[in-house]
């Protein structure tokens, strides 16, 4: 008897070894209760954080959380700290408190690890602060420092942290491209956005990104929407209804049946698209098409999206100028198929204009993933190959000198960034650690030369 | 109502199926064996490895035993194969995606299960089992969008499953387990237009019997199972009846 119940409990038990264990992860992101002191103060201007807080500082009190040295972004909103530490970043709001005191503060988190928990810090000297509180924009020097506490959780922060301005960052903006792997964390960090939502985005850029890798597909009835996988799988995905292939539901079902894994909705290429230009200052997006079906519906939305650019660049309000390039990502052989069918599409279109007297609509740039030669022979104008390859100096010099940028993918360990960034010197890496990217760009990195294509 | 239909229609044919195997054709055996998993009243002949593998004078085999009156002479089970079926109500586990815009929900369904098993004379039966679930349903409005106008999308999920597997008895406790794979298949309708989506994942199943009725060749039990297709994020609890009948003893 005793056999025989041994025996079986073995039997049933192994699916439980054999299942995989990619569940959703226990995410809480910290926060202070009834907003903090940020709810009481007024948010400090886009430039005013863009003047005052840029730089490289160093970490005097808090080593145990940031390391030595940090990174400090800022983005509309916010002030980033971005270190190479456990990939950590903390993402920060500034406001001017009612007395004249500058206060900077919000969360840290290791997205590796479950690891998370609140800052606030403060500005001084006290003279930098009421600068900044009477709407100036003061540079930084050596005597600025962000002083305060940390903690873990949610508990209120009491562990001293200090950080001191030391010098520039590097030039990045336009130059060096840390590109988001389809988001700003893995499927199995702790960050608590879903890969290719509209929140990775968001949370891509305050990590550290300036250009963003979304993965794209097309529904059954033929629009673009960002999913990595060719199934509903659950680890990207729920829902009871939400099953199946991408490609065999209608935006409808897929709508009306499907969350993405932490509850937001699967996004529209084209509400992406649209998402980046208007709410973020991120400089392109590497559409990797995951079908050759979807290369002609991106490209129409790229046309589109240029055009509204181009409309915003020329016109007489430099305010609402934007930069932002698109690239037609193609990974394979399939894709390049489905490239060479779009653009054809495209160029008799064109032809058709032109025979109308009417402006030609760009064709959209590509960047081709897999084979040097032919990035030049399809006239692309970035390669984009795998870090598996290695780094490969001799080709990502030989493209760069007819013009064409490198941007390898995707790299997340510290120390192949690090070889990699100095051995190859390339014009990007795409990573799901760019807050360890950036920062690590910024201690050891070469400022690459820049590429008119991507200005 | 038409997957109840199947199972009642399977259900007859089991029985029929277990009338069959007790009729004229079977009754030469079965004089033999009320009952395949009970000691003959009879004991037969058994063939020992040791009456081949070593000197017959050192170690008794079993029909010497036998021959000997020896109280500690091994029961002697037949096999069968034996074919099953089983109707369950459902509870599907998991959450429709937008439960704020879902106005109507039914997660209680319906299971229909054949299979057939071989009941080896040692404690592990194989099977392999086909059924199918009906498992949820409901109705999602969808706001007006710029790709569609709103309207409700109706919604349908079932799976089939097709599970290997084994069972064991202990007492009058069944316990079974299994791995296979299932075909989850989702239906929609909206605005007129009928699509239909299809996923294959691994499945793996857990049940519980209890059999509460015997007869020689036939046995009904009460169920309880869990089925789990975990690629595709669909697990189900039931509750049902399984009718198995004897077709063949050997």
């Amino acid at each position: 008897m005793n056999t025989k119940i041994w025996a079986f409990a073995m039997a049933v038990g192994s699916p439980f070894f054999l299942a995989d264990c990619e569940t959703a992860r226990e995410v809480s992101i910290p926060g202070f209760p009834d907003g903090g002191l940020l709810r009481t103060g007024t948010a400090l201007e886009r430039e005013q954080l863009k003047i005052s807080f840029e730089g490289m500082f160093t970490v005097s009190k808090g080593n145990s959380l940031l390391g030595d040295q940090a990174s400090v972004i800022t983005k509309p909103g916010t002030v980033s700290v971005l270190t190479n530490k456990n990939a950590g970043f903390a993402v920060l709001g500034a406001a001017c408190l009612p007395d004249q005191r500058v206060v900077v503060e919000g969360y840290w988190q290791y997205p590796t690890r479950s690891d998370a928990g609140l800052v606030r810090l403060f500005v001084s000297p006290p003279e930098v602060a009421q600068d900044l509180c009477n709407g100036e924009e003061p540079a930084p020097n050596t005597n600025l420092t962000l002083t305060g506490s940390y903690s873990d959780g949610n508990d209120i922060p009491t562990k001293p942290l200090e950080l001191r301005w030391a010098h520039e960052l590097k030039e990045w903006r336009g130059r060096f491209f840390t590109v988001a792997n389809h988001g700003a964390c893995l499927v199995t960090d702790h960050c608590g956005v879903s890969t290719n939502s509209i929140e990775t985005i968001r949370l891509a850029e305050r990590t550290g990104s300036n250009a963003i890798e979304l993965d794209v597909r097309v529904t059954r009835d033929g629009i673009p929407i960002l999913f990595h996988d060719p199934m509903l799988s659950s680890s990207l995905v729920r829902g009871l209804f939400c099953n199946g292939q991408v490609n065999q539901l209608t935006f409808a079902e897929l709508r009306g049946s499907c969350m993405m894994r932490y509850g937001e909705q699967i996004p529209t290429l084209k509400a992406a698209l649209r998402m980046m230009i208007d709410e973020t200052e991120l400089e392109g997006v590497y559409l990797d098409e995951k079908t050759a079906e979807g290369v002609l519906p991106s490209a129409y939305l790229v046309q589109e999206f240029e055009a509204e650019l181009k409309a915003r660049n020329e016109n007489d309000d430099p305010s609402d100028d934007r930069k932002f390039g698109m690239f037609i990502g193609i990974p394979n052989d399939d894709v390049l198929a489905g490239w060479h069918a779009a653009k054809a599409t495209l160029e008799a279109e064109n032809e058709t204009r032109r025979n109308n007297g009417e402006d030609e609509v760009p064709i959209p740039r590509c960047l081709l993933e897999y084979d040097a030669d032919k990035v030049i022979a399809e006239e692309c104008v970035a390669w984009g190959p795998t870090w598996t390859s290695g780094p490969q100096p001799e080709n990502v010099q030989k493209l760069r000198d007819v013009g064409i940028a490198t941007v390898f993918w995707t790299i997340n360990e510290s120390q192949f960034i690090e070889g990699f960034l100095t051995t190859s010197k390339p014009n990007g890496i795409i990573t799901a650690r760019a807050a360890t990217l950036f920062h690590t760009y910024q201690l050891i990195g070469t400022v690459p030369d820049p590429i008119g294509v991507l200005q | 109502m038409k997957h109840t239909l199947y199972a009642l229609v399977v259900l007859q044919a089991l029985v029929a199926t277990s009338a069959f195997a007790q009729g004229p054709l079977a009754q030469g055996r079965s004089t033999q064996v009320a009952d395949s998993r009970a000691p003959l009243s009879e004991p037969h002949p058994v063939h020992s490895p040791a009456s081949s593998s070593a000197p017959t004078s050192a170690i008794p085999s079993a029909s010497e035993s036998v021959e000997a009156g020896s109280p500690k002479s091994p029961a002697v089970e037949l096999a069968s194969l034996e074919l099953f079926g089983t109707i369950a109500p459902t509870v599907v586990q998991g959450e429709p995606a937008n439960p704020h815009l879902t106005s109507s929900f039914r997660r209680v369904g319906f299971y229909t299960e054949a299979g057939v098993a071989y009941r080896s004379k040692y404690f592990l039966d194989p099977f392999l089992s086909v059924g199918y679930a009906s498992l949820a349903s409901g109705d999602t409005t969808l706001p007006d969008n710029e790709y569609f106008s709103a309207g409700t999308l109706e919604q349908h999920l079932g799976s089939w499953v097709l599970s290997p597997g084994i069972t064991s008895d202990i007492w009058r406790f069944r316990l079974r387990f299994g791995i296979g794979l299932a075909i989850v298949k989702q239906s929609f309708s909206f605005q007129g237009a009928s699509n239909t989506g299809t996923q294959l994942p691994l499945v793996w199943e857990a049940g519980l019997g209890f059999n509460f009725y015997e007869v020689p060749r036939f046995r009904i039990d009460a169920e309880a199972r869990f089925v789990e297709a975990k690629g595709a994020d669909v697990s189900f609890w039931m509750l049902g009846i399984t009718a198995r009948g004897d077709v063949v003893t050997f």
